[in-house]
C-alpha cells in the first residue's frame, strides 16, 4: 500500500468526524470552571427540556454506550484481543439489554465482583477483513477508565497527562492546580534525558488494558517508570518523540518521557 | 442561509445554490484546497471544480453534513490535483510533510487497490477512529484529514509541537497495528 492510497483512504473518514475535527477547539481557560458553575444554575432550568428533546435527537457520534446502575460504558477503546471474547467470562451474567447501533438491541452481562466491565453480545467484524462477521462478548468499560494510561506506584495511582480528562469534563481526574503546574514545568511531554533527582524504577507489571493498576510498581501499560524521591505528585515514563526540524525534513527521533499526574479521580 | 435550505437550492437545481455556498463554505474549503495544493491559482480552480461536483452530486445525494459533504469533495480533488502537479514536478507544501508521516505507516509497495479493497480501509479506518476518543481522533483528523500543519494544531489546542508530534506518531503506531491486525498487507 502506498501513502497515497492510505491518505485517500483517510478522506473517507465519517462526515460527523470530519466535522467535529473541522471546528475550533480550544483548551478551557481557568475561567472555564467559574462560567460552567454559573452556567449551570441556567442549565437546571433547560435539563427537563433537554431530556425530553434528547430522545427525539440522532445517537451520538463516538463510541457505543451504556448506561447500568448510573455508571456510563462506553466499547473499550483498546484494540486487543482480550477485549472481545467468544465465551462470558466467568461470573458475569445477563443484566438487560442495550440499542446498539445499526445492530439493534443487544444483551449485556455484569458481574457484581468486577462494576468497571460490562460485557455485550454483540456483531464483531473478525480481525481478518475476508472472514466473515460472528457474534462476541465485547468489553465496556467505565468512561473514567477508558482509555486512561494509569500506573500504581507505592499505593498512589498516577494516570498520564495525555490522557487525563481534565480537558472533557467537569468530573476532573487530576487537581487542575497540579496539572497546570505540570504542565508549566514539563509539558504533558519532553525530549531528551530525566531531569536532575529522576532514578529509574524499572518495568511496571502489566495488569492488561482497562484495567486499575495495583501494587508496589504496576501499570495498565507497558512502561519503564521514573521518579523523584521528594516528589510523589508524578512520576515520568519513558517513551520517543519525534520532530520536524524543518518543512520537508523528515522526523528525528528523540528519547523523551511523558509526565503522569497523581490521579485524584473517583476511581482511586 | 442554512445547510438545509441550501441543499433544497441544488435539488431545485437554482443556480443561485451555488453562490450561497460559496459565501458560507468558500473560506472552509479553500483553507482544505491551499494547505494540500500551496498554489492560489490551483486553489482557485479546485474549489471552483468543488462547486461544480456538488451541482453535479446533488440530486441526488442529499448530505446529512453538507460542510463536510464539500470538505471531502474539495480534498478529493486537491489531492487529484496534487498528484497531477507532482508528476510534473510542481507543488510541495504540508500535503508533503503528511505524507511523509503516513509512509511510516505503510510498506510504498505498488500494489493495486480495487474498489472493494478500498471500502474495507475506510470502513476500518472508522472503526480506528471510532475507537479514539475525542481528542485523540481530532488531532489525528486535523492532522491527516485537513493536513494542519503540527504548530497549527499545537496553537489550537494550546499544547507544544513537539507533544502533538508525539501523540500523531503514537496514533499513526496504533492505526498500523489495527490494519495489520485485521490483515491488511500494508
Amino acid at each position: 500500500m502506498t501513502k497515497e492510497q492510505l491518505f485517500d483512504a483517510i478522506g473517507g473518514a465519517e462526515e460527523n468526524y470530519i466535522r467535529d475535527a473541522g471546528e475550533e477547539k480550544r483548551r478551557k481557560s481557568p475561567w472555564a470552571k467559574w462560567a460552567a458553575l454559573a452556567a449551570c444554575l441556567v442549565l437546571v432550568v433547560g435539563a427537563v427540556l433537554a431530556l425530553e428533546l434528547s430522545e427525539k435527537m440522532p445517537a451520538q457520534a463516538g463510541p457505543a454506550a451504556l448506561e447500568y446502575n448510573g455508571v456510563k460504558y462506553l466499547q473499550s477503546g483498546s484494540e486487543r484481543y482480550s477485549t472481545v471474547l467468544s465465551e462470558l467470562p466467568e461470573g458475569y451474567s445477563f443484566a438487560g439489554t442495550m440499542m446498539y447501533g445499526e445492530q439493534g438491541e443487544r444483551s449485556f452481562y455484569t458481574n457484581p465482583e468486577e462494576s468497571l466491565w460490562v460485557y455485550v453480545y454483540c456483531t464483531v467484524y473478525s480481525n481478518n477483513s475476508y472472514q466473515p462477521p460472528k457474534m462476541a462478548y465485547v468489553r465496556f468499560v467505565d468512561a473514567r477508565l477508558r482509555n486512561a494510561e494509569m500506573i500504581c506506584y507505592e499505593g498512589r495511582l498516577y494516570i498520564g497527562m495525555m490522557t487525563t480528562n481534565i480537558w472533557h469534563s467537569e468530573e476532573a481526574d487530576v487537581e487542575q492546580a497540579l496539572y497546570d503546574a505540570l504542565e508549566a514545568e514539563f509539558d504533558l511531554a519532553f525530549e531528551g534525558a530525566a531531569p536532575e533527582g529522576f532514578v529509574c524504577l524499572g518495568e511496571v507489571e502489566y495488569t492488561g488494558p482497562d484495567t486499575i493498576p495495583n501494587g508496589a510498581l504496576a501499570g495498565n501499560i507497558k512502561a519503564v517508570v521514573w521518579v523523584h524521591p521528594d516528589r510523589p505528585e508524578l512520576l515520568l515514563k519513558e517513551t520517543y518523540s519525534h520532530t520536524y526540524k524543518e518543512p520537508g525534513k523528515l522526523e528525528q527521533h528523540h528519547e523523551g518521557f511523558e509526565v503522569f499526574a497523581l490521579y485524584t479521580g473517583p476511581l482511586a | 442561509m442554512e445547510d438545509e435550505k441550501i441543499i433544497e437550492l441544488y435539488w431545485q437545481r437554482q443556480e443561485g445554490a451555488i453562490t450561497v455556498t460559496e459565501e458560507k463554505y468558500g473560506p472552509y474549503c479553500t483553507a482544505i484546497a491551499d494547505r494540500i495544493l500551496h498554489s492560489v491559482r490551483d486553489t482557485e480552480e479546485c474549489v471552483n471544480d468543488t462547486w461544480l461536483a456538488a451541482w453535479n452530486a446533488m440530486p441526488p445525494h442529499r448530505p446529512s453534513i453538507l460542510s463536510a459533504f464539500l470538505g471531502k469533495l474539495t480534498r478529493n480533488l486537491a489531492f487529484n490535483r496534487y498528484a497531477r502537479n507532482r508528476a510534473e514536478k510542481r507543488g510541495g507544501g504540508e500535503i508533503e510533510l503528511v505524507l511523509d508521516e503516513l509512509a511510516e505507516v505503510v510498506s510504498g509497495s505498488e500494489d493495486v487497490q480495487g474498489e472493494l479493497e478500498r471500502r474495507e480501509l475506510v470502513r476500518e479506518i472508522n472503526a480506528f477512529l471510532q475507537a479514539l476518543d475525542v481528542k485523540k481522533r481530532n488531532l489525528f483528523l486535523q492532522r491527516y484529514w485537513y493536513a494542519h500543519s503540527v504548530g497549527d494544531i499545537a496553537a489550537r489546542w494550546g499544547m507544544k509541537e513537539t507533544t502533538v508530534s508525539m501523540a500523531l506518531h503514537r496514533l499513526r503506531r496504533d492505526l498500523q497495528q489495527h490494519l495489520t491486525e485485521r490483515g491488511f498487507a500494508l
